[in-house]
């Protein structure tokens, strides 16, 4: 039987915006799991939220915050308005090269093709007048990626709202905290003018309470992952981006408990993915592949290898600990944005992001090392031959450098992927 | 290149006004997202003071000269059209 494709259709010819295709599909994918496998559908939950809570925030009188890069989404939150994470959009996209495409070929009339598919795609969508809302406000960062910084500029005069941006230092040290905090405090002035609300620190708590509840079991799931064999599939990861988001919103925390639960679950009956038997652990770097996130399960089914940790650095989040304590929350707030993924990868000092993979392949203990390469991501690239030396000296893992495009499915087919991943399975991993 | 874009590309018209323009050839080099994303509003600042802009894409080394040169060729056959 023939795919239905009609919402596809429709966001095609421009009928459809991008929040209201995803609130379908999404309503779609309940419906179906509903029925078929209704053990499963907390694994929907957090997207029904999400998507639904970016559609209808204006109609519920709430202000709707597109935000790029690390910024202090738990004030956006305390502010009682929505964030919207622009990532989130070009993810949700990318399964599909079509749809995604529309939106990368319309901004490649205005920026290089090297840019990258995330950033095109969010820029793409605003020039087709997609979104299906427009923002109240933009809030973005500076992260180090030549994509983001002429793009998001570009999309503040093209959506002409109250936009804010921060400057992410490149010192790591007491000095780069302050220079954030400082910045913060101005943010919070910032949402003040944009809500007419004054900064209400009991909200700011709460929503801390819930952002803590969060990283803590994301921890825990991440820690789970380091048994052998791994409880948990490789695609579980793909959902960790959703807290740059909804890490404040109780949701997140659910779906984390429950992860957490199935996983302990699994783990005490010594089953993980692999349906015979995990052969191999594997550490992907770099960005996610998003556009073929199913490459994990197809590892995880072929080779009986299991992606056990990417090197986004979701595994222990920074928990807020002395809440009635401003400067200390707003430090703890500064260290979460240094430590986010791009900034803790791509920022330097290089030192950082080599810690964090050496920690990866100490405690989650992979056999196998693929540094899955976004195209786009050029400063990740950068840190490509440091990064694959330390495995091979320390650990005496050779990587495979495999060139994709994390959003646009056109770079790179399916079956080229599989084929370059096969082959080095065959003649290296497995050998 | 950064966070000066506006004012930039005050200058870019401000000066082919000045020095009498009939065009202007804008270059994005691949892998250079800064200088590559001007176009937006470049342009239509540029057309609005009847400007033309040719924007044109090319990779560091001399990789695609005569595809470039056919453009510009008629870039400017068409603006001495235009004159």
């Amino acid at each position: 039987m023939a795919k239905d494709t009609t919402l596809e259709d429709a966001v095609m010819r421009g009928e459809l915006s991008v929040f209201d295709f995803c609130c379908q599909k999404i309503d779609g994918q309940i419906e179906r799991m509903t029925q078929r496998n209704p053990d499963l559908l907390w694994t929907l939950d957090i997207q029904a939220v999400m998507w639904h809570q970016y559609r209808d925030a204006q109609k519920t009188g709430k202000k709707l915050v597109f935000f790029g890069g690390p910024v202090p989404v738990d004030i956006i939150v305390a502010f009682d308005c929505i964030p919207v994470y622009l990532d989130t959009v070009p993810i949700r996209l990318s399964p599909n090269p079509v749809l995604t495409g529309k939106f990368i070929d319309s901004a490649e009339r205005f920026v290089p093709a090297t840019t990258c598919g995330l950033c095109k795609t969010y820029l793409g969508t605003l020039l087709e007048d997609q979104y299906g809302s427009k923002p109240d406000a933009f809030v973005y960062s500076s992260v180090p990626c030549d994509s983001s910084r002429v793009v998001y500029p570009n999309m503040e005069r093209i959506m002409k709202v109250p936009t804010f941006s921060f400057d992410q230092p490149f010192r790591r040290d007491d000095r780069g905290l302050e220079y954030l905090v400082d910045q913060t405090e101005q943010f919070i002035t910032f949402m003040e003018e944009l809500t007419g609300t004054k900064f209400d620190w009991e909200k700011m708590k709460r929503c801390m309470t819930i952002a803590n509840r969060t990283y803590e079991l994301q921890g825990k799931c991440a820690d789970l992952r380091k048994r052998k064999p791994c409880p948990l599939p490789g695609r579980m990861l793909v959902l960790n981006g959703t807290s740059n988001a909804m890490a404040c919103f109780p949701e997140m925390g659910d779906l984390l408990e429950k992860e957490l639960e199935t996983g302990e679950m699994l783990s005490e009956l010594g089953m993980g993915p692999c349906p015979d038997g995990e052969k191999h652990r594997v550490a992907l770097l770099q960005n996610m592949l998003w556009s073929f996130s199913g490459a994990m399960d197809w590892m995880e089914k072929e080779h009986n290898t299991v992606t056990v940790m990417d090197a986004f650095g979701y595994q222990h989040g920074e928990i807020y600990e002395h809440m009635d304590d401003r400067h200390d929350c707003m430090k703890t707030m500064a260290r979460k944005m240094q430590n986010s993924p791009m900034i803790h990868g791509a920022a330097g000092p290089s030192e950082n992001f080599v810690y964090l993979v050496d920690k990866i392949f100490k405690e989650y203990e992979p056999d196998v090392s693929i540094f899955l390469g976004h195209i786009g991501c050029k400063h990740t690239w950068a840190s490509a031959k440091m990064v694959t030396d330390m495995i091979q000296d320390r650990y005496g893992i050779p990587s495979l450098y495999l060139d994709v495009d994390g959003i646009d499915g056109r770079y790179k087919s399916q079956d080229e992927i599989t084929g370059a991943l096969g082959q080095y399975f065959e003649t290296v991993v497995d050998k | 290149m950064m966070d000066n874009r506006i004012e930039m590309q005050q200058w870019v018209t401000d000066t082919a006004k000045e020095y009498n323009v009939a065009g202007v050839v804008y270059e994005k080099m691949q892998y250079c997202e800064c200088w590559g994303g001007e176009t937006l509003f470049l342009e239509p600042k540029l057309k609005a003071e009847g400007i033309p802009m040719l924007t044109v894409e090319r990779e560091e080394h001399l990789a695609n000269a005569g595809q470039l040169a056919i453009r510009a060729e008629a870039f400017i056959e068409m603006i001495e059209k235009e004159d």
